[in-house]
């Protein structure tokens, strides 16, 4: 069983179709990653899949529970941090967290043992009792994304979790990523920084004008995108181009002094390649190294077409 | 509807009510317009009552 489906989702607002047959499968475990540029439907998406908006055709589940037949089973299954949500301003960290607590039907002992940890964990256990309207964004961010995990959800949402965040807070909410990702939640992250995408996901899907154009792990999106990766060697001293040139003749390549750059869509026989040359012509390597696509190259490209 | 959902259909609103009473309406102005002024007024009337004007 997924533990998130949708199924050919279709959402209109007036004469713009924001999901325009969106279908995807997310297993139990997985961090899913939705990338696209404003307005391609990423938080559409989300929308529907945590029951805020209703699609006007197509199916959304979460652990097998419709999230429109059964709205109350999937939601007690789910945690969400929005895109754009503020806490209440005018209740404290702590009450903001035991009222989402209570939500989740937890006891008062459950849902403040949980807050606490929640708190301690994200670095907010000493401004507890400050009004959410005094914290910073950051905090607020912070804050959001515990009382996302205070229901101790199986399945989370979460629509740009490291937005507005300064390096540490953000380096912290990565790490909880991949311990909740070890402890089995899945993940369905949403966010601009490809980068981030690349390091947390198993999958990534790239959505563009409400469909999806391209699905894989990060590393088959670089090689399904068929960009280059540049292989760079430098020897001892210097090569001779016409013999090099023979040598590396099934790529492009280009020699300089004693330095030579293979372009190529594959590393691995190239680099052996390389060795070999090296070795029939005494040659020490000083320096390799491979520059593979960057996933925003890749971003790039699929969106840019 | 098993006891189980009643039970936290009932304990979620409960929550929501406090959160309310907390965010809204135990506020000073709130509290003076809301519920003092009526019960002066009805008090005042309820007092008052019985009593029949002089000609």
């Amino acid at each position: 069983m997924s533990a998130i489906e949708a199924v050919n989702l279709h959402k209109r607002f007036g004469s713009v179709s924001a999901v325009n047959g969106v279908s995807f499968k997310v297993k139990e475990g997985e961090i899913f990653g939705f990338l696209g540029p404003n307005g391609a439907g990423k938080t559409t998406t989300i929308r529907i899949l945590t029951g805020i908006l209703k699609p006007d055709s197509g199916e959304a589940r979460i652990m097998g529970y419709d999230v429109h037949k059964d709205p109350v089973k999937a939601r007690m299954l789910t945690g969400v941090v929005p895109e754009e949500a503020n806490p209440y301003p005018d209740l404290s960290a702590w009450d903001n967290l035991m009222l989402v607590g209570y939500l989740y039907g937890l006891s008062k002992h459950t849902a403040s043992e949980r807050a606490a940890r929640l708190l301690k964990l994200l670095d907010l256990y000493e401004v507890r009792e400050r009004k959410a309207r005094s914290l910073s964004k950051g905090m607020r961010q912070k804050l959001l994304v515990a009382m996302a995990l205070i229901g101790e959800p199986k399945v989370l949402f979460l629509d740009e979790p490291t937005s507005g965040l300064d390096v540490l807070s953000a380096r912290k909410i990565r790490s909880l990523i991949l311990d909740l990702k070890n402890n089995g939640v899945t993940i369905l992250l949403t966010t601009h920084n490809v980068e981030e995408a690349g390091e947390l996901c198993d999958r990534i899907s790239i959505i563009n004008g409400g469909q999806i154009v391209e699905t894989g792990s990060p590393d088959d999106l670089m090689i399904k995108s068929g960009l280059y990766t540049y292989i760079s060697v430098k020897f001892d001293r210097q090569v001779d181009p016409e013999d090099a040139g023979q040598f590396f003749k099934d790529w492009e390549h280009r020699v300089q002094g004693s330095r030579i750059l293979v372009i190529c869509k594959e590393s691995a026989e190239p680099i052996v390649r390389v060795v070999e040359y090296a070795k029939a012509r005494s040659l020490s390597i000083i320096d390799i190294h491979t520059s593979p696509p960057n996933l925003e190259d890749v971003f790039v490209k699929i969106i840019g077409g | 509807m098993n006891t189980e959902s009643f039970s936290h259909l009932w304990r979620s609103t409960w929550a929501i009510c406090r959160k309310d009473v907390k965010l809204y309406y135990a506020k000073g102005p709130i509290v003076v317009t809301g519920v003092l002024f009526p019960l002066f007024l009805w008090g005042a009337f309820y007092i008052g009552r019985g009593v029949v004007p002089r000609e």
